[in-house]
């Protein structure tokens, strides 16, 4: 018979050999790039809760604006890009971008962006200056004034903690909430377009202005709302988590 | 992709008869085992970081976007594997629709992923065209979960548009894979999920089944 503590350490050492041994594969197992399971990785990704009391109504709304940018904004929006040659599209759109200076400088203050508010202002005096009444986006060109997300009064009123309350469809504006319609009004106090000036024909010749700008800014909308609507299984409930979602996003930013 | 590092722990595989050690050389060989051991747990771990993978996606998308006689039907047919190579079909499908998804049938379950893959391809294949040129900066990675990050990036296109892009990914068996892209905000999965919801509670599994074969369809049949 062999003698205990031979046999005892024999044992011994076969046992943590073999610990060892199955320490090693878990270690290979561990090793391996599994996730961990959770609890419900299902139940993170829901959209937040909306406010939609107008629903039937907003829905309507959603339908009537559908079939006037099919009939009536799209053709017009592609008669535009055909006829007007691409550099004076992009002139146009750089001219009306300029003029909104305001909104953005007014936004950037109350959110208490000083420096975003200065650099908003050396963006349109070189634009207005070099770049020709903002014609050429020149900023785009000098470090410092590189382009920024730009702000408004409804970003503003958000900024202040002030919630989006229900969702709302504007005719002919398309989607907004009901902060972004008191923002809306804001903005349109602080655009040149629609600033009333005392000169020969004020009305007509704002009523030009104001129909160029809406005309030059439709193809960029419609060809985003289009894709959008491309893809979405339900139109209306795509654009208002889209629209509910990316606001909240400028206000954070 | 799935790329084997040199150091992964299948290289580490050990296998020790142990009726073939005397019991003296168990100390010889137990430091080797222990040094294994912690080898192993060192080295085991290491598939391309999701920041790195997404440096590397938007290079080969750049490359075929700028490639020398690039037309919108080229770039769609090299963008189209890319996508199938980087996403992980499944996780954005379930995620997408959500709760419910519990309550679809394997082969519904099937039919789903192939689907929703097909209307996600549909979408953002026809994104990409010739001569894109846009500045990448992108930011510090977001530790979602422990299984989840978030690369966050900023894009700013030729016309001087800033848009903000998070691409999410989650730890899989293959490594990582990206499940969600939240542009200004908007999570594709979010936004698809808001939808699904709706259809699933009025026509369950079938309802959305069929939504997604008649949004196909739709793409489909347009010029």
């Amino acid at each position: 018979m062999k003698p205990f503590h031979r046999f005892s350490t024999q044992v011994l050492l076969r046992r943590v050999a073999a610990l060892a041994f199955v320490g090693l594969l878990f270690a290979h197992a561990l090793g391996a790039p599994v996730p961990e399971p959770e609890p419900d990785d299902l139940a993170d990704a829901a959209p937040p809760p909306v406010s939609d009391p107008f629903i039937r109504f907003n829905r309507a709304m959603f339908d009537v604006n559908d079939w006037l940018y099919r009939n009536g904004v799209q053709p017009v929006s592609r008669g535009y890009e055909k006829t007007v040659p691409r550099p004076l599209r992009r002139g146009l759109d750089n001219f009306f971008n300029n003029l909104r200076f305001p909104v953005r400088f007014v936004g950037s203050v109350l959110q208490a962006k000083f420096g975003r508010a200065t650099r908003e202002t050396g963006r349109f005096l070189a634009n207005t200056t070099i770049g020709i009444a903002g014609f050429v986006r020149v900023s785009d060109r000098i470090p410092v004034l590189a382009p920024e997300p730009t702000e408004d009064i409804g970003q503003a009123l958000g900024s202040w903690g002030i919630g989006p309350g229900p969702f709302l469809v504007l005719p002919v504006l398309g989607p907004s909430d009901a902060r972004d319609l008191l923002g809306r009004v804001g903005d349109a106090f602080l655009t040149p377009t629609a600033w009333r000036f005392d000169y020969y024909r004020e009305w007509e010749v704002r009523l030009a202005v104001q129909s160029v700008d809406a005309v030059q800014s439709t193809p960029e909308l419609l060809r985003n709302y289009d894709a959008f609507r491309a893809n979405a299984l339900d139109p209306y409930l795509a654009v208002r988590n889209a629209y509910l979602a990316n606001r909240e996003a400028e206000i954070r930013r | 992709m799935t790329r084997r590092d040199p150091r992964s722990s299948e290289h580490l595989d050990v296998f020790i008869p142990m009726n073939a050690l005397s019991p003296s050389r168990y100390w010889l060989v137990l430091p080797a085992i222990f040094s294994a051991f912690a080898l192993g747990a060192v080295a085991a771990p290491t598939t391309p970081e999701p920041a790195d993978l997404l440096r590397q996606a938007v290079g080969e998308v750049l490359a075929i976007s700028n490639a020398p006689g690039a037309t919108p039907a080229s770039v769609r047919a090299g963008v189209r594997p890319l996508l199938e190579t980087y996403f992980d079909p499944l996780l954005m499908t379930r995620r997408s629709i959500g709760p419910g998804w519990r309550e679809f049938t394997v082969s519904q379950q099937q039919r789903a992923v192939t689907l929703f893959t097909e209307l996600v391809l549909q979408s953002y294949a026809d994104k990409f065209t010739p001569g894109l040129h846009p500045v990448v900066v992108y930011r510090a990675t977001v530790e979602l979960a422990p299984n989840r990050q978030e690369v966050p990036m900023s894009m700013t296109t030729d016309d001087g548009q800033i848009v903000g892009v998070a691409f999410r990914f989650e730890r899989t068996a293959a490594g990582w894979r990206i499940y969600d892209i939240v542009v200004e905000g908007v999570s594709l999965v979010a936004n698809y999920r808001s939808q699904f919801d709706s259809i699933f509670q009025t026509g369950g599994a079938d309802g959305v089944l069929s939504a997604l074969e008649s949004k196909i369809e739709e793409n489909r049949s347009k010029p």
